[in-house]
């Protein structure tokens, strides 16, 4: 695919990008919801699709954490390389949302 | 799609079957959380994940891992799914070597599940494994032991 060169080109590409990044995580959510382990869920291709669009999805998966949805935690540690869950707090999905958010705020992701 | 409808495409066992959904969906606890009575945390082995596990336990999802975890929680294994009023009791599922679920027992002798990031459902043992026709899917596998601890037990869960 070439390279979008104007704003709308732009625009055009990414909202193709966000509507492939919301099937993949619907299709993703469907087939992986009975497991006993999210790691296994990563496993599942779909989740690996959304890992490879790159850096543009970070901010559709904090907006997730923001709407109190989403299961974005080892896609964003694979993404940005960082891993701000502290020890006591890991395991609380609630509160693990809340710290990405803070550090998608802190490093520029979200306004 | 209808939540019954949802969890029937995800355990096909579970079709006419007389299970009741007993919660709203929550991402927060899983079956392993539920087993132990935490509603609040979810438990994996993955340390990527940012998820809670024992610290002194293998960081795999074997099934043998998941009974060392049960066990350092006071549980030890035991013959079968009969009610024993002095005992919490738990039935493990699995695939091969490969954990897949964990239910947990209710004092009326039916079972209690968190199923994965879903809803809670009390149901019969067999319900999550029964196969509709030889081609139907199936997730968890089969029962592949049970465990128990003395109901005191449980005010030592971490």
């Amino acid at each position: 695919m070439a390279t979008p060169r104007t704003k709308n080109e732009r625009a055009e590409a990414d909202d193709v990008l966000y509507r492939e990044f919301r099937r993949l995580a619907e299709k993703w959510e469907e087939e992986t919801s009975g497991y006993a382990f999210r790691s296994r869920a990563v496993q599942h291709v779909e989740h690996q699709q959304i890992v490879d669009m790159g850096e543009r999805v970070i901010p559709w998966m904090l907006d997730d954490f923001a709407a109190g949805q989403g299961d974005w935690f080892y896609a964003l540690r694979l993404l940005t390389g960082a891993n701000p869950i502290k020890e006591e707090e890991r395991g609380y999905v609630p509160k693990m949302r809340a710290v990405w958010l803070k550090w998608g705020r802190q490093h520029g992701w979200l306004d | 799609m209808p939540g019954g409808q949802r969890l029937e495409l995800m355990l096909p066992g579970l079709e006419g079957r007389d299970y009741a959904v007993t919660s709203d969906q929550d991402e927060g606890y899983n079956c392993i959380a539920w087993a132990l009575w935490d509603d609040r945390r979810r438990w994996d082995p993955f340390d990527e994940l940012g998820a809670y596990w024992l610290t002194d336990v293998p960081r795999d999802d074997a099934l043998r891992t998941v009974q060392l975890m049960f066990e350092r929680l006071g549980f030890a294994i035991c013959d079968g799914d009969a009610v024993e009023a002095e005992f919490e009791k738990i039935a493990l599922y699995g695939i091969d070597e490969m954990f897949t679920h964990v239910a947990r027992q209710l004092p009326n002798g039916r079972w209690t599940s968190k199923l994965g990031t879903d809803v809670d459902i009390e149901h019969d043992l067999q319900d999550l494994i029964r196969r509709r026709s030889p081609s139907a899917s199936y997730r968890y596998g089969e029962i592949v032991g049970y465990m128990r601890r003395s109901r005191r037990s449980s005010d030592a869960n971490p």
